[in-house]
C-alpha cells in the first residue's frame, strides 16, 4: 500500500513540476514535440533527459502518447550506448583511477542494470557489451520498421541509428582486449582463461618408485631427495650433488634409468610381421576383382572333377594345378609377386579350394597369418553370413509347402505319379538325403501299403523266387482284383489293327502295343482312359473308330474319366 | 599373321568374344579357332585381364602367329572405335612391323560408314604424332597412369610408323 501510494505521489510530483505540461492538452504532432526537445536542450544527452522529463506520458493512456514515449525511451537507450562506446574507448587510455572507476560504474549500470554493483574485477570487454545489447537493438529495428512508427522513423531514423550501432559494436568486438598484450594465457576477445594453455604446476614433493621399486621422495623446494641406503636407513641428499653442481634437470626418458631395460626384449621381426602382414592392403580389392574370373574357373574345374567325374580330391587337385591354366596362373602370380604386398596375394590364393603354392614366402604367410588375413578383409556391406538357425524355420516351411503342392498336382491313376509315391520319394531325398534309386525303392514300399491284398500277392511272389518286376505285376493284379487300387493306362494311338497305350506303371513314359480285344477288356474293367486335353480332332476320330468296332455307348463313355 | 579382333569375356575357360570367328562349311568353329579360343582364354584368365582392357595379345608359337586387338569389352558390347584406336596405338608403340587389319565392323554397318570410321581412326593416331607426345592412357606399355614420355619411344614420332597401318574392307557378300 505504501509503495503504491509513493508511486502515485511521484506521479503527481511530475505533474506539478513540469511547466510544459499544459502544451500536451492541446492536440499536437508527436514529431513536433520531439523536435522541440532537440531544440530546447543544449547538451548531447537530451534524449536521456527527456526520458525522465516526459515520464508522465506513460500514464496518459492514449495511444499517441505511448508511441511518443516509446520513441523517446529507445532514443535515450541508444544515446546511452553511444556514450558507452565513447567511454569504453576512454577507459584504458585515461590515467585517473577515479575516472576509470566512474566509467566502469556507468558501463556496469547500463549493461547489467539488474545486478548489484561489483566493480573489483570488472573489465567490460567489447564482446560482453555486444552480447548484452544486440538483442535490444535488433528488437528496436523490428519494432520501428512497422507501420505504427512509420513517420517518426522517417524523421528521426531510429532504425538507421540502431543498425549503425549494431555494426559498430560488432566491428569493435574484433579488437583484442588490452590484457591480451601482456597475458598469453587468456582468450584475446573474451578474456577467459584458455584451458589448453594452462600451466601445469608441479607440487613441491613427489614420491616415485626408483628402478628397484623403492620409493624416493623428491623435494623440489629444498632441492633434496629422500631414499633408503644399503643399510635400510632413511637418508636425505641434495639433488645438486648428483648433477655435478648444476641444478636438477633431465627428462623423464633418461636412458640410464629406462624402465624397459629390465623387461624381455620383444622380437622386432615378429612385431613387424604382426603389424604389416596380418592385414590386407587396399591393393587386395583390386587384385580380387582382377583374379576373380580365374579363381572361379579353377574352382569350377576342381568341383566338376570331384562331383561329376567323381575323382579323388588329390587327383583333381593335381590335374588342375598342372593344367595349362594352373601353370599360367602360377607364372603370372610370380611375375606380380614383387609389385604387391604378399598378404594380398596370399588372400587371393586362399580363395581356392586347394593349396596352391607360389613360393615358400607365401606358404609361410598363409600358415602363420592366414586366419588373421582373412579376418581383415572388409566385405561388401549388407552381406551377412547367417547361422543356419536363422533360416531353419523358413526351410522347414518351404519343405512342407513343397510336399503340399506335390500332393495337389499328383495323379493317382499312375503309381509313379500318385501322391504317396511322389511325396515319399521327395521326403527320402530331401530329409534322409538318400540317393535316387534308394528313394525310389522306399517310395514303392510305401505306395504298396495302400492295398493289403496287393502287398500280400507281392510278398508271395517274392517268396516263390520270382523277380521283383514279376512280383510287382502280381501286386497290380491282386490290388485290382480286390478293388483297392487300379492303375489306369492312357490311350496313345490306334490303327485298324492295334492300339498303343501309355502304361500307368511307368508313369506314362513307356508305350505298350495291345490288340483291340484286350483294349475292350481293359475298358470294361475301367483300366483305360482318354486324356481330356487331347485335341478334339483325334477324339472325334477315336469316337468314330470305336463306333465302327461296335463298342457300346456305355463303354465309350467310361473312357472319359 | 592372323589378326583377330574381339572383347575380353571368357566363358568356362575359353575366350568367347571373337569378332569374326573362323567357321567351316557346317558353320562350326574350325580347329584353329578352337585352339585360339583356348589359348587366349588361358592368357586372359592367368593375367587377370578377363573382362578388362588388354589392348592386344601377341602369341607367337611355331604353329601359330596370332595378334588379337581389342575392339570391345564384352562379347555383346558394340565395337568401340576408341578401344580399337587405343589397341592399335599401343601395338604401334611396341612393334615396328607393318600391320594390316581387316575391318572389325559387321557387314550391317555399311561400306561407306566403315571407310569413314576407319579413316577417322587413322587420323586420330596421326594427331597424336603431330602433338609429339604420348600423355594419354591410350598407350601404357608399363601399366596405368600417366603415359611415358616420347623419349622412350622415338620411333613413334616417325610418320612412317602410322603409314604402316592399313585397313582392308571385306567383300559385300560377307
Amino acid at each position: 500500500m505504501i509503495e503504491t501510494q509513493k508511486k502515485i505521489d511521484d506521479h503527481y510530483e511530475h505533474w506539478e513540476h513540469i511547466p510544459v505540461l499544459p502544451q500536451f492538452n492541446e492536440p499536437k504532432n508527436a514529431s513536433m514535440v520531439l523536435i522541440e526537445i532537440m531544440q530546447t536542450d543544449n547538451t548531447n544527452d537530451y534524449w536521456i533527459e527527456a526520458r525522465e522529463k516526459y515520464k508522465f506520458l506513460k500514464y496518459q493512456g492514449k495511444e499517441s502518447a505511448d508511441k511518443l514515449y516509446t520513441a523517446i525511451y529507445y532514443l535515450a537507450y541508444m544515446n546511452e550506448i553511444i556514450n558507452l562506446i565513447d567511454l569504453r574507448e576512454e577507459l584504458y587510455a585515461c590515467k585517473s583511477k577515479l575516472r576509470q572507476l566512474a566509467i566502469k560504474r556507468y558501463i556496469y549500470s547500463i549493461i547489467e542494470p539488474d545486478k548489484s554493483e561489483n566493480l573489483n574485477d570488472y573489465n567490460p570487454h567489447w564482446v560482453d557489451i555486444y552480447r548484452k545489447t544486440f538483442c535490444t537493438l535488433e528488437d528496436i529495428i523490428d519494432w520501428f520498421s512497422t507501420d505504427k512508427f512509420k513517420y517518426l522513423n522517417q524523421i528521426f531514423d531510429i532504425t538507421g541509428t540502431a543498425r549503425y550501432l549494431l555494426n559498430d559494436l560488432s566491428l569493435r568486438m574484433t579488437i583484442p582486449i588490452e590484457e591480451a598484450r601482456t597475458n598469453p594465457y587468456i582468450d584475446s576477445y573474451t578474456g577467459e582463461a584458455m584451458i589448453e594453455d594452462e600451466v601445469i604446476t608441479i607440487p613441491n614433493k613427489i614420491t616415485l618408485p626408483d628402478k628397484d621399486g623403492k620409493p624416493v621422495t623428491v623435494n623440489f623446494k629444498n632441492k633434496t631427495y629422500t631414499t633408503t641406503n644399503a643399510l635400510g636407513d632413511e637418508v636425505t641428499r641434495e639433488l645438486v650433488d648428483d648433477y655435478n653442481g648444476y641444478s636438477w634437470g633431465g627428462d623423464f626418458f633418461d636412458s640410464d634409468h629406462d624402465w624397459y631395460e629390465e623387461r624381455e626384449i620383444t622380437s622386432v621381426p615378429i612385431n613387424q610381421m604382426n603389424d604389416q602382414e596380418m592385414k590386407v592392403t587396399n591393393d587386395y580389392y583390386y587384385l580380387k576383382s582382377r583374379f576373380q574370373p580365374i579363381i572361379d574357373e579353377l574352382t569350377r574345374q576342381y568341383d566338376d572333377m570331384c562331383l561329376l567325374n567323381s575323382y579323388e580330391p588329390e587327383k583333381a587337385e593335381y590335374i588342375v594345378k598342372n593344367s595349362l591354366l594352373g601353370m599360367s596362373f602360377k607364372k603370372a602370380l610370380r611375375q606380380e609377386f614383387h609389385n604387391f604386398a604378399p598378404q594380398d596375394l596370399a588372400a587371393i590364393l586362399m580363395d581356392l579350394p586347394f593349396d596352391f603354392s607360389i613360393n615358400g614366402n607365401l606358404d609361410t604367410i598363409i600358415d602363420l597369418f592366414g586366419g588373421d588375413i582373412l579376418e581383415s578383409i572388409v566385405e561388401a556391406s549388407g552381406i551377412v553370413n547367417y547361422n543356419e538357425h536363422h533360416y531353419e524355420n523358413v526351410i522347414e516351411l518351404l519343405h512342407k509347402e513343397t510336399l503340399h503342392l506335390l500332393e495337389e498336382v499328383a495323379n493317382d491313376r499312375s503309381p509313379k505319379q500318385s501322391a504317396i509315391f511322389t511325396t515319399e520319394a521327395f521326403k527320402a531325398i530331401a530329409e534322409a538325403g538318400l540317393p535316387i534309386p534308394k528313394a525310389h525303392e522306399l517310395a514303392y514300399e510305401k505306395f504298396r501299403e495302400i492295398s493289403p491284398a496287393g502287398l500280400n500277392a507281392y510278398r508271395q511272389a517274392l517268396s516263390q523266387g520270382k523277380s521283383p518286376r514279376k512280383a510287382m505285376a502280381a501286386f497290380y493284379k491282386g490290388a485290382s482284383q480286390s478293388g483297392e487300387y487300379t492303375p489306369i493306362d492312357k490311350f496313345h494311338a490306334a490303327t485298324n489293327g492295334y492300339v498303343k497305350v501309355k502304361t500307368a506303371s511307368s508313369g506314362y513314359t513307356q508305350i505298350r502295343k495291345i490288340s483291340w480285344d484286350i483294349a475292350k477288356l481293359k475298358a470294361g474293367k475301367s483300366e483305360l482312359f482318354v486324356d481330356p486335353k487331347a485335341p478334339e480332332k483325334s477324339k472325334r476320330w477315336l469316337f468314330e473308330m470305336l463306333q465302327a468296332k461296335n463298342w457300346s455307348r456305355k463303354l465309350i463313355s467310361s473312357l472319359a474319366v | 599373321m592372323i589378326i583377330q579382333t574381339g572383347g575380353s569375356s571368357v566363358y568356362k575357360g575359353k575366350w568367347s568374344a571373337c569378332d569374326k570367328p573362323m567357321v567351316n562349311k557346317m558353320s562350326c568353329y574350325t580347329d584353329l579357332q578352337i585352339l585360339i579360343n583356348d589359348l587366349v582364354g588361358v592368357y586372359l584368365l592367368a593375367k587377370g585381364e578377363a573382362n578388362r582392357e588388354f589392348c592386344y595379345i601377341r602369341i607367337r608359337k611355331s604353329y601359330l602367329d596370332l595378334l588379337v586387338l581389342q575392339t570391345r569389352r564384352f562379347y555383346n558390347a558394340p565395337i568401340s572405335d576408341t578401344k580399337l584406336t587405343a589397341s592399335l596405338f599401343k601395338y604401334l608403340a611396341d612393334y615396328k612391323d607393318p600391320i594390316v587389319v581387316p575391318s572389325p565392323y559387321p557387314s550391317n554397318v555399311g561400306r561407306d560408314e566403315q571407310v569413314k570410321r576407319l579413316e577417322k581412326i587413322r587420323q586420330n593416331i596421326a594427331i597424336y604424332h603431330a602433338h609429339n607426345r604420348l600423355e594419354s592412357s591410350l598407350a601404357y606399355p608399363y601399366g596405368r597412369g600417366i603415359g611415358e614420355s616420347t623419349d622412350e619411344y622415338p620411333h613413334i614420332l616417325q610418320p612412317a610408323v602410322y603409314n604402316k597401318l592399313q585397313f582392308t574392307l571385306l567383300n559385300k557378300g560377307y
